[in-house]
């Protein structure tokens, strides 16, 4: 810093300026990474008065309305404002560029105005909810949505459509910076699959938002106009809804998990130092999941009324996308054999994510068979089974993966002990929480309900309980991640002797990424190039720090 | 407990196939894992075996196999929905029942005589169909020991058919989401021997409008 530095004030002006007009893809990251924490938490609290509510079978905490309206709220935001963006917007967007070499996104711009369109979404989905918000579910299933409801529906239905537009925006960036801006020698076979899984979730964002933005709009056009496309008393049909939602919303739960998959591709092979198992399996894996899983919408629909041809076409396609699925899986132990395993707090997030991965997909199968589904439907065995997907599956490797570039990105080092600590309350609470609800389930609990009957109280208590838990673990990388802020930039450029090409500049990158242009000469995960061991600073600063 | 229905006899020998089955692959998975990290911690010297790259026979097998087994789960779930949906069309001689939902009660108008509000009495061991259809929003005619349920549209009538082979008093819920009151939405389904059936239509047929257990 120079004599002619700006005075204090000014600068903390022009800081702001700089980071609300930044290009950056790194920067564009963090202000993703701020905003969705944001939404994860209001979304979380929702939840929270939720359990406590279920402690009992009486409705005897809030009112059957603000029920109603809170399970509304945790789901609209933790989908459309957490789940689906978390991994592509933060994780990759920093990483994208520097996995493939390039200085920046093929669309600067458009990846600014992308968080813009995002924030502006989001603050029109928070004005509807302090209005007072609305109580559809998630799912805004007509016509309830377009003539019953009293809530917020349209103002609600806006601040999602924004959120779309920003996730094709995202997208499209992707796509176009993954054809365009490889670096010399990284030919498709040679990118980390992490890239691979967020190509994938790009054609998806690409293929099936536009979908989700025109039923939304239909909606809205309907419950402001009184047109008749869904509501049958004005000559439309409420299937056609079900079909148009779940077209987007299933390939949505592929927008959801294909990112985090990416996440333990790179955790897994750095922490066993050696190359994936199956390289072309796993990436080709993704890619067949983001296609078949533009056919089996109709597996929310058995017990809709669908003809039962289409439901048979759709329990069989069902189960072929869970095939790829369960190849990275066997994929991912296979890259353990003889490996030289290190379990580092990634680590433990990456295997977490596995054995979670395995139980919400294995579950997925009960959903898929028809005759089971007619009574599993619409049950708590549907919470049970998505949450084990879209938190034990994607919250888990968003975390492990925020762990495992967070030296990258900070250029510090956290506290490794606490790391640990908190995956392990997570990975428990988390068992806690949910697997009570497969047996609430499967003894016909339904789901979105404010009062219960008694025999499923005990089990209900349980899930709270583990909620606890869960909570706490949650709150811990909030702690331990921020006080890492305070530490000097000692993490070093590669900390984890990994072999991605983000491992080979600084700590945090410079803003144009590389100082020199790299380029690549071996394949992906050449860990036979790399120390057997990690270095052993990173226990030893754990050591040394008190927490 | 005997399942009290044939359907749910069918869901129960499917459910708990696909439970053991489902509990084995789990099993084998995280067994693999923790074995898998222990052998090979970096503390432990594993020599210098090098790690494989890929191994086309295994992934092909592994495919295979995830194929195979899938695909049987899908023919065993896919047949016992085509009895369900066979019962639906081809029942003889069925006792009719009208359904209405609305938010928040489920109406009952049985087809010559009585009608009766949020309890369905039926005898047991004959096939019952209702024609089912919502005054308002989307219900689902959900009764959990049954392994039953079925969407109830407005504008356009479902059809459900079971019989009960076991007496008893069966909670009646509706599982699809519809406002306010929706986990109020409860109801039960009596079912009853012949004789005792009989008999509560004849005390229905004398006082119209009153509930009686």
């Amino acid at each position: 810093m120079t004599a002619t530095d700006p005075p204090p004030t000014l600068r903390t002006a022009s800081v702001v300026k700089a980071w609300l007009t930044t290009t950056d893809h790194k920067r564009i990251a963090l202000l993703y990474l701020v905003t969705i924490l944001g939404f994860f938490v209001l979304a979380s609290l929702a939840i929270a008065v939720v359990r406590v509510e279920l402690l009992t079978p009486e409705g005897d905490v809030v009112s059957a309305e603000t029920y109603n309206r809170l399970f509304t709220l945790h789901g609209i935001v933790m989908v459309w404002f957490f789940l689906i963006p978390a991994i592509p917007t933060v994780l990759g967007n920093y990483l994208l560029p520097l996995m493939l070499g390039a200085r920046e996104l093929a669309f600067p711009r458009l990846n600014l105005a992308s968080w813009y369109v995002f924030v502006a979404g989001g603050l029109v989905a928070l004005t509807a909810m302090i209005r007072g918000g609305l109580d559809t579910g998630w799912t805004f299933y007509a016509p309830y949505s377009t003539r019953f409801s009293e809530g917020h529906v349209v103002l609600t239905v806006i601040g999602i459509f924004l959120a779309g537009v920003s996730s094709i925006f995202t997208g499209l960036n992707f796509i176009v910076t993954t054809h365009q801006l490889r670096a010399p020698g990284l030919s498709w076979f040679r990118l980390p699959l992490f890239v691979w899984a967020n190509y994938a979730t790009s054609v998806i964002f690409v293929l099936a938002t536009p979908v989700l933005g025109m039923t939304l709009l239909l909606v809205a056009i309907e419950r402001l106009l009184s047109i008749g496309i869904f509501d049958p008393d004005r000559g439309g049909d409420p299937l056609l809804f079900q079909h148009f939602f779940w077209f987007y919303s299933h390939p949505a739960v592929y927008i959801m998990i294909l990112p985090g998959m990416g996440v333990v591709s790179e955790v897994i092979t750095c922490f066993s130092r050696r190359v994936i198992f199956g390289y072309r399996y796993v990436a080709y894996s993704s890619l067949a999941i983001a296609v078949v899983g533009f056919f089996v919408w109709g597996h929310h629909m058995f017990v809709s009324g669908q003809s039962a041809l289409g439901s048979l076409l759709f329990s069989v396609l069902s189960f072929m996308v869970a095939v790829p699925s369960a190849i990275k899986v066997f994929s991912w132990l296979a890259t353990l054999y003889r490996g030289r395993i290190h379990l580092y707090t990634p680590m433990l997030y990456a295997l977490g994510v596995v054995a979670l991965f395995t139980i919400g997909g294995l579950t997925g199968l009960f959903l898929a068979t028809l005759a089971v589904d007619v009574h599993l439907h619409d049950t708590y065995f549907v919470i049970a089974h998505f949450h084990y997907i879209m938190v034990g599956g994607m919250v888990m490797a968003f975390l492990g993966g925020l762990h495992f570039w967070w030296p990258k990105i900070t250029g510090r080092m956290y506290s490794e002990r606490s790391g640990k600590v908190a995956a392990i309350a997570i990975f428990v609470g988390f068992n806690l929480t949910f697997f009570p609800q497969f047996m609430l389930g499967v003894d016909g609990m339904p789901r979105r309900y404010h009062s219960y009957p008694d025999s499923y109280t005990a089990l209900n208590v349980v899930s709270s309980c583990g909620a606890v838990l869960l909570a706490v673990g949650y709150l811990l990388p909030l702690v331990y991640l921020l006080a890492s802020l305070r530490r000097p930039r000692d993490a070093g450029d590669n900390p984890w002797a990994a072999t991605g090409l983000e491992w080979r500049t600084s700590s945090p990158p410079p803003p144009d990424n590389f100082e020199v242009q790299p380029t690549v000469e071996s394949p992906a995960y050449d860990y036979a190039s790399m120390p057997v061991r990690i270095p052993d600073w990173i226990p030893e600063q754990a050591a040394r720090d008190p927490a | 407990m005997t399942p009290p229905t044939p359907t749910a006899a069918r869901f129960e020998l499917l459910f708990w196939s696909l439970t053991a089955i489902c509990s084995f692959v789990t099993l084998v998975v995280l067994i693999a894992m923790v074995g898998l990290v222990l052998r090979f911690h970096h503390a432990r010297d594993r020599g210098d075996a090098e790690p494989i790259r890929h191994h086309n026979r295994y992934e092909v097998a592994w495919t295979v196999v995830t194929f195979a087994v899938f695909a049987g789960m899908f023919v065993f779930g896919a047949l016992a929905f085509r009895e369900l949906d066979a019962d639906t069309r081809e029942t003889e001689s069925p006792l009719e029942v009208s359904v209405t939902a609305k938010r928040w009660m489920w109406k009952f108008d049985h087809a010559d005589g009585p009608r009766e509000i949020d309890a369905l009495h039926v005898p047991a061991g004959r096939p019952i169909r209702l024609s089912m259809i919502s005054e308002d929003v989307i219900h689902s005619f959900f009764v959990p020991k049954f392994r039953l349920k079925h969407d109830v549209l407005p504008g356009r009538a479902s059809t459900l058919v079971f019989r009960v082979d076991t007496p008893g008093n069966y909670q009646l819920l509706c599982a699809e989401y519809c406002g306010l009151d929706h986990s109020r939405m409860r109801g039960r389904v009596v079912v009853m021997t012949p004789d005792d059936y009989t008999a509560w239509r004849s005390r229905r047929s004398s006082q119209p409008e009153g509930d009686t257990p």
